[in-house]
């Protein structure tokens, strides 16, 4: 029976696509709230405003469009943006996202990176000393059911998940490989690097983007520092993201020339 | 106990719909110009032609129901739309003169329009010469056929070989085997999966790098196996009727063209006023039938695993349908669209996110590949 849910639950996962993602993300946001009532609420005040107008803006100017995929890069933006930044910042950044890694392209999906990574990337590049955050553990772990429920319905490539973390496992040396290490690679690899729209689409490229993501987040990890290199995961990301086209056509071209030996 | 009773319990096999019309489309046969060759009024014997191709006249579509003509729906040039006959009767097999070699047969006893090519899907050519004609019996219309008549299938099987230089190979869903394999009569049961032909063909004799097999229905092999063994030619047909939840309502004997909106509203459905069996349908579920909003503007894919194990292209298949969706035929072509047909796309548009009917856009792309040839 459980089994019959699963595949109900796949089946679905394209068109419920953004209701589960924001359904994932739900716990952590939160328990961010509940930690800090106060303070919270401008930050998600701001992303939420920003997002949600950039893409009414873009689907009035179209005429079509859904907008409410832009609130998955905006619950990521609040749970991974520093304390020390402004809610003017993160608007700032999450809307440069948007529109350059979204909107121009046709709407979300249609681009080829991460949202949430760009616009962390973008906050960190606009406002130097601004950099993306591991957050508190309590609203890491709450990250993680929402996680597995994005791996079970395939919105997330679980090829991707698995080669990060053996590529970080490569690249750092299993002896770095800690467990306060071990969440916030987990959730960096689920939300970010195993984007459905940022990763590569065939198999061998999933597992060559994840490799590439978790050797990065171990090479550009600030060396001896204490935790996880948040920033370095977000640039690794990027720079895999960037890569995901050109795996994709690298793998179906070596497909095409092995079935060309094979067919003469 | 009347025999135009619907329903009326034949000797063996689920309930047969006596139709009210029989309607023949040439929409049934892709490829093809048909004209009429009976008139308005006209009283046709069961097998008597009904229309033919006008540049190949051999291959012709013959009456599945003694009857008088009631309407002959032309186009331009003569070009027949539809013809619907008014049964007389219960339709029921009748024992014929079976003569010649089995592509005479099929043309005569207008089994040849059950045939389609892959690529393209097209009523081949009755001069081609396949690499191999792959028979679908995946449907469960097809294995309860196989399981009344395993003799004509095997005969049939035996008959189809005479077509190509290659293998004639049945396609099932596991199982016991629903005929023997012997000479060049192969026999495809492996996987569980309720993977389909494409499926088959792309693992058994792919003609993405050029080629071409032929697929026929495991009940049309059947029929060819009456003509040859038994010199019955009957034209009934399995189907099995969906309920509008998805369940099987149950399986009917009808003849093509059979009008099945009686039966369709017995199982819940509210049909319009006539919806004819269509050639090579086994399967009834309305839901297939809605025709999707012709809207331009189509949404993301997202790829999910789900969505890539619709299609047999096993890399390639969020590509391809990338390729389809902004009508790159020649990237299609690449990633392997000539295995494909519009049927094997419904599933891949029942779950896309982006509302593209992916069947409409990949027949744009075979019929773009198909002009270049």
């Amino acid at each position: 029976m459980r089994g019959g849910h699963v595949t109900a639950l796949r089946k679905r996962a394209a068109r419920d696509a953004t209701a589960l993602r924001l359904i994932a993300l739900a716990p952590p946001a939160v328990i961010l709230f509940l930690r800090a009532p106060g303070t919270a609420w401008p930050y998600a005040l701001a992303v939420v405003t920003a997002a949600l107008a950039c893409a009414l803006v873009f689907a009035e100017l179209r005429g079509r469009g859904p907008i409410f995929e832009a609130l998955v890069p905006a619950l990521l933006m609040l749970l991974f943006a520093p304390p020390e930044a402004a809610p003017w910042q993160l608007a700032l950044a999450l809307s440069l996202a948007l529109v350059l890694g979204a909107l121009v392209f046709g709407g979300a999906g249609f681009g080829f990176l991460s949202i949430g990574a760009l616009a962390l990337a973008l906050l960190a590049f606009s406002f130097p000393p601004l950099v993306p955050m591991v957050p508190a553990s309590p609203v890491l772990w709450a990250a993680l059911p929402g996680g597995g429920l994005l791996l079970l319905a395939g919105l997330a490539p679980w090829r991707v998940v698995l080669a990060g973390a053996a590529g970080f496992a490569l690249a750092a040396g299993p002896g770095d490989l800690g467990f306060a290490q071990a969440a916030p690679l987990a959730v960096l690899l689920v939300y970010f690097a195993a984007d459905p729209f940022g990763a590569p689409v065939t198999g061998p490229g999933q597992w060559l983007s994840g490799l590439m993501v978790g050797g990065m987040i171990a090479l550009l990890g600030a060396p001896g520092g204490p935790g996880f290199d948040m920033s370095a995961g977000v640039f690794g990301v990027l720079l895999a993201g960037l890569f995901a086209p050109l795996i994709d056509a690298g793998v179906i071209a070596v497909a095409d020339w092995r079935e060309g030996v094979h067919h003469g | 106990m009347s025999c135009l009773e619907p329903h009326r319990k034949r000797p063996f096999g689920p309930p047969a719909i006596v139709p009210e019309t029989v309607t023949l489309e040439a929409r049934d046969l892709p490829g093809l110009r048909p004209i009429a060759c009976v008139e308005e009024g006209a009283e046709v014997a069961l097998g008597t032609p009904v229309m033919h191709d006008r540049a190949r006249p051999a291959i012709r579509v013959v009456a599945p129901v003694a009857g008088r003509v009631v309407r002959v729906e032309t186009g331009l040039g003569r070009r027949v739309i539809l013809v619907v006959i008014r049964p007389a009767g219960l339709a029921r097999a009748a024992p014929v003169t079976a003569v010649g070699d089995t592509r005479e047969l099929m043309l005569i006893h207008g089994l040849w329009c059950d045939l389609r090519t892959r690529p393209f899907d097209r009523v081949p050519d009755p001069e081609a010469r396949p690499q191999a004609v792959l028979v679908n019996a995946l449907d469960s219309a097809a294995v309860a056929a196989a399981h009344a008549a395993p003799f004509a299938l095997g005969h049939g099987l035996r008959a189809l070989c005479r077509l190509t230089d290659g293998p004639v190979i049945l396609c099932q869903h596991g199982g016991a085997a629903l005929a023997p394999e012997e000479g060049r009569v192969e026999l495809d049961t492996v996987a569980p999966r309720h993977d389909g032909m494409a499926h088959r063909l792309r693992r058994l004799c792919s003609v993405a790098h050029g080629g071409e097999v032929w697929t026929l229905d495991a009940q049309t092999a059947i029929a060819l196996g009456g003509l040859c063994g038994e010199g019955l030619f009957d034209p009934m047909r399995l189907v099995e009727i969906v309920t509008p939840s998805g369940e099987v309502a149950g399986l009917r004997q009808a003849p093509l063209g059979a009008d099945l909106a009686e039966a369709l509203k017995e199982a819940g459905w509210t049909t319009p006023a006539t919806r004819p069996l269509r050639r090579n349908e086994t399967r009834i579920d309305p839901r297939h039938d809605a025709v999707p909003p012709p809207d331009g503007a189509l949404g993301p894919i997202v790829p999910v695993p789900a969505l890539a194990a619709t299609l047999p292209m096993r890399l390639r298949a969020i590509p391809l349908l990338h390729a389809l969706q902004i009508g790159d035929a020649e990237t299609a072509r690449r990633h392997g669209c000539l295995d494909l047909v519009e049927e094997d796309m419904r599933a891949a548009s029942a779950i896309c996110a982006s509302g593209a009917d992916y069947g409409a856009l990949l027949r744009r792309v075979l019929d773009e590949l198909e002009g270049e040839r």
